[in-house]
C-alpha cells in the first residue's frame, strides 16, 4: 500500500476562537471520505515538516475542512502565519477514535473537543442516549462553547480555574459522569484532551467498575 | 532470509494504517496507540522487535510504507 493521495487545501478563512485557538477553513481540491473522530496531516508548501489535526467539521457539499488548531511550536506559528489563498498538502484521514456503540459518553478537555464535536454533531438525531462532559480553565477559553451549546446531546460543561454558571466549577469526575448516565454498562467512554486528563478520567473510571476495554482515548 | 519488525510504540499516533493492512499482527488499543502481537521490547533501544517470515515480509513492509509517521521498519537479521 502506498502512502495517501495528497488532497490540495487552499486557505479560505481563519478566525480566532480562543486567544490561542484559530478555526482555518480549507476549500480542498476533491471530496475527503473521513469517519467523524479521525484526523489528517497537514503539510505547508515549502515546510518540511507535518502535523496531525483532528477534523473539526467537514462541508461536504462545498468540499470545506474545518480544522480548530492550538497554536503551539513551530508548525503552527508557521500556520498562523499562513496568507489566506495559500495552499497546503492534505493527507488522510487516520486514526481509530470513534465507537460503533448506541450509548457513548464523549469526556473532553481543552481543545480536544475537535474531534469529539465533530463524533457529537454527527450522531443519529433520535440518539438521546449519549453524554457530553467537556472541561476547560474557563469560558473564554473554552474553545467552541457556542458551537457546543448548540448541539443536541445532552451535556455538561466544567470550568477549573475561572467559575462560570453555564457549567460546574471542578474538574470532570467519574462520580459525577457515572451517577448521571444511568445503565453504566451499556455505554463506551470516548475522551480526548491532556495526558493527565485522560489519566485520571480512565482510572476513576475504571476504579469505579468501568471494563478498561470500554474507555478509548486520544493525547491532545 | 530473516527479518524482523522494529517498532517504536512510543512515536505512534494511532493512525491505524497498520490495522487496516495486517489485522493479525497489528491493532490499535484503546490508549489510540498500535499494538504489534507477540513483539518484544528491546530495553536497550526501547523499540518492539518481531522476527518475520519470508512469506510475511511483502505486507509488513507494505505495512511500513502506509505508516505516515514511519515508526515501523523492517530489518534484515544478520546472519
Amino acid at each position: 500500500m502506498k502512502q495517501k493521495e495528497k488532497i490540495v487545501g487552499k486557505l479560505i478563512s481563519k478566525s480566532f476562537v480562543t486567544s490561542q485557538i484559530n478555526t482555518f477553513v480549507f476549500k480542498l481540491n476533491q471530496e475527503l471520505l473521513f469517519i467523524p473522530g479521525q484526523y489528517v496531516f497537514l503539510e505547508i508548501k515549502g515546510f518540511e515538516i507535518k502535523r496531525p489535526f483532528s477534523i473539526l467539521d467537514y462541508d461536504k457539499e462545498n468540499e470545506t475542512l474545518y480544522l480548530g488548531i492550538k497554536k503551539h511550536g513551530e508548525f503552527t506559528n508557521k500556520l498562523w502565519s499562513l496568507d489566506l489563498d495559500s495552499e497546503v498538502f492534505i493527507t488522510g484521514p487516520y486514526g481509530r477514535f470513534f465507537s460503533t456503540n448506541e450509548k457513548i459518553v464523549f469526556i473532553a478537555g481543552g481543545i480536544g473537543i475537535t474531534p469529539i464535536y465533530n463524533l457529537a454533531k454527527n450522531l443519529d438525531k433520535n440518539n438521546k442516549d449519549c453524554f457530553l462532559f467537556y472541561s476547560s480553565r474557563s469560558e473564554e477559553e473554552m474553545p467552541y462553547i457556542k458551537e457546543i451549546t448548540k448541539l443536541d446531546i445532552n451535556k455538561t460543561l466544567f470550568f477549573t480555574r475561572k467559575p462560570s454558571k453555564k457549567g460546574l466549577n471542578c474538574r470532570i469526575s467519574a462520580d459525577y459522569i457515572l451517577k448521571n448516565i444511568g445503565a453504566k454498562e451499556m455505554y463506551e467512554f470516548l475522551i480526548c484532551g491532556p495526558k493527565d486528563m485522560i489519566d485520571s478520567v480512565r482510572n476513576q473510571l475504571v476504579k469505579a467498575g468501568i471494563s478498561n476495554d470500554k474507555i478509548k482515548s486520544e493525547v491532545f | 532470509m530473516a527479518y524482523k519488525i522494529i517498532y517504536d510504540k512510543e512515536s505512534c499516533i494511532g493512525a491505524g494504517e497498520c490495522e487496516a493492512i495486517s489485522k493479525n499482527f497489528w491493532k490499535v488499543d484503546n490508549t489510540g496507540k498500535a499494538v504489534l502481537n507477540g513483539a518484544t521490547l528491546n530495553k536497550e533501544t526501547g523499540l518492539y522487535e518481531l522476527e518475520i517470515s519470508d512469506e510475511e515480509y511483502n505486507t509488513q513492509k507494505n505495512v511500513a510504507g502506509s505508516c505516515p509517521i514511519a515508526c515501523i521498519k523492517i530489518e534484515k537479521i544478520k546472519e
